[in-house]
């Protein structure tokens, strides 16, 4: 179980979560939507403590990681796998070895069997063993994406987090991602928080989706209740209209 | 009264920001000395480091030392020519100048130009591309798995480097003062082993604080970094010239301070 409380933060004057309240429950996929900018990636950090709130409290497992020592909340990271937006693979390392460095930290005694946990990861997200041999800047956009992915789950944390795990895919790739995502949760029980824009993997991978807007939370609910939501903000957004309460800072063109 | 204010509030800013910065600085030290103590090495990490900021540098130390070496005996030479007629006291110039200042100095210039903008690049393009915070949800900490492998390359590598510089150096003013200035080697080699090891001793002690300021101050900037490339590049030109700069400016107090105490 993962909560924030009243969470706050800003970067300078960009006051980006303004009093965010959030609850994720276990064993449930939680998708988090908003537009570009409104502080998903932020609120995903705040939660393994990668950032600190300026204020209110978040809690792992109802244990309040704010203002917690260095030791005692890396205890806490233990527990998280996180698959960064931008991949944030280490570009010294190959496949293999990113795809292993959670394991050989975490779960030493596994190591034994490292050639099959790679392979098993790598197959996972759809990509062939001999990829465990490039460096990742060798790898496409979307191969980043999955090997990161592959690197997250690795170490079969309890929480997982993923920062848009279908962007930068093709239509087929990600509705495979799709289903790893609704697996991970089926079969092995692991709570996840995902990131997404793509509504339809919304839909297919959410137990409940929660909006973010203008630094709170907007809406929370399972799929369907959101689209059938009332709020005019939610409705604007899950159908994708340029026109309605949300307004983006854009020029037209003339 | 007004521009008054104004340039007061500046150097507020700048000595708090000054304070604030040794206070990070501060703790960075004393975390990367806990993981040392604290948690095992990572052998591999720690050798392969080595590599990188020791035999990697043998290069441009190398040609570094011995054109120093070797203008060091030519100026020697014939500003002693000059006065006395005779090339005196080559060995003995060229071997104190290397042994205490050049050696220790310039290996330290070379490597804060080469290992410490290589480590703030590399820490820094880290941090932005959010590889840092990788390390943290894969079970290590960024001072134990970045700063502490370079931290203690770099303490054993650049005394070395430096001793290496020495002998190089030393070789190559025996080249000039005898193929050029027809110094007898006997003579140089007896002025050279007349040197007291202390005043060796005074060198490697240099090199030793210069290391520290080397690889502290680039792991600093780098895992400060912020601001993508630009950021990137920001940072790594910082290490390199506070680097700099804070060698050139230790070696005269280093100095003062290891004389008072006897020490060269
Ligand atoms: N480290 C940081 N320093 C300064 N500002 C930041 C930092 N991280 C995020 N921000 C700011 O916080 C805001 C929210 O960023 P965040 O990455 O959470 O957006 P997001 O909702 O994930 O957007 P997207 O859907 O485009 O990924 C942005 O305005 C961004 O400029
Ligand atoms: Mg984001």
């Amino acid at each position: 179980m993962i909560r924030l409380e009243g969470v706050h933060k800003a970067f300078g004057p960009n006051r980006v979560l303004r009093g965010l309240d959030l609850e994720i429950q276990e064993g449930e996929t939680l998708t988090i939507i908003g537009g570009s900018g409104t502080g998903k990636s932020v609120t995903l950090k705040i939660m393994v403590g990668l950032l600190t709130p300026d204020q209110g409290r978040v809690f792992v497992d109802n244990e309040e990681i704010t203002g917690m020592e260095e030791d005692a909340l890396a205890l806490v990271q233990r527990k998280f796998g996180f698959l960064f937006q931008g991949g944030a693979l280490f570009d010294s390392l190959t496949v293999a070895e990113n795809v292993l460095f959670g394991v050989r930290n975490l779960k030493p005694e596994e190591l034994g069997r490292s050639d099959e946990i790679v392979e098993r990861c790598l197959g996972l997200v759809g990509l062939k063993p001999e990829v465990a041999a490039l460096k990742p800047a060798e790898l496409s956009g979307g191969m980043k994406k999955r090997v990161g992915l592959a690197r997250a789950i690795a170490h079969q944390p309890e929480y997982i987090l993923y920062d848009e795990p279908t962007t930068g895919l093709d239509p087929i790739m990600s509705d495979v991602i799709n289903d790893l995502i609704v697996n991970i949760r089926e079969k092995l029980k692991i709570t996840s928080i995902a990131v997404t824009h793509d509504m339809k993997s919304a839909y297919k991978i959410s137990n409940r989706i929660a909006m973010i807007y203008e630094g709170r939370l907007a809406a929370v609910g399972t799929p369907s209740e959101i689209q059938r939501s009332e709020n005019p903000v939610v409705h604007q957004f899950i159908t994708g209209s340029s026109q309605g309460p949300i307004q983006m800072p854009v020029r037209s063109y003339t | 009264m007004r521009p008054v204010r104004v340039v007061f509030q500046i150097y507020t800013r700048r000595v708090l920001d000054l304070a604030e910065a040794v206070g990070s600085v501060t703790v960075l030290v004393r975390k990367t000395l806990y993981w040392i103590f604290s948690a095992r090495l990572d052998a591999q990490n720690v050798f392969g480091q080595m590599y990188e900021v020791g035999v990697k540098s043998f290069p441009v130390t190398s040609l570094t030392a011995l054109f120093t070496g070797m203008v060091l005996a030519l100026q020697t030479g014939f500003s002693f020519l000059r006065v006395f007629n005779e090339p005196l006291y080559v060995g003995r110039v060229v071997g104190l100048s290397l042994l205490k200042e050049l050696g220790p100095v310039l290996t330290g210039v070379v490597v804060a130009g080469r290992v410490g903008a290589a480590i703030a690049a590399e820490i820094g393009t880290m941090k932005v591309t959010e590889q840092v915070d990788a390390l943290y949800t894969l079970g290590t900490n960024p001072v134990r798995y970045l700063v502490v492998p370079r931290f203690l390359a770099c303490l054993v590598m650049v005394p070395l480097l430096t001793i290496y510089a020495d002998v190089i150096g030393v070789l190559g003013g025996y080249f000039v003062a005898h193929f050029r200035l027809n110094v007898p080697s006997t003579i140089y080699w007896d002025e050279i082993r007349a040197i007291q090891l202390e005043d060796a001793f005074h060198g490697l002690i240099k090199s030793v604080a210069y290391a520290l300021i080397i690889v502290i101050t680039s792991c600093f900037q780098g895992l400060r970094t912020s601001g993508g490339a630009e950021g990137v590049g920001r940072a790594t030109t910082t290490a390199v010239v506070i680097s700099m700069v804070s060698i050139l400016v230790s070696d005269y107090f280093l100095s003062a301070i290891l004389v008072s105490l006897g020490i060269g």
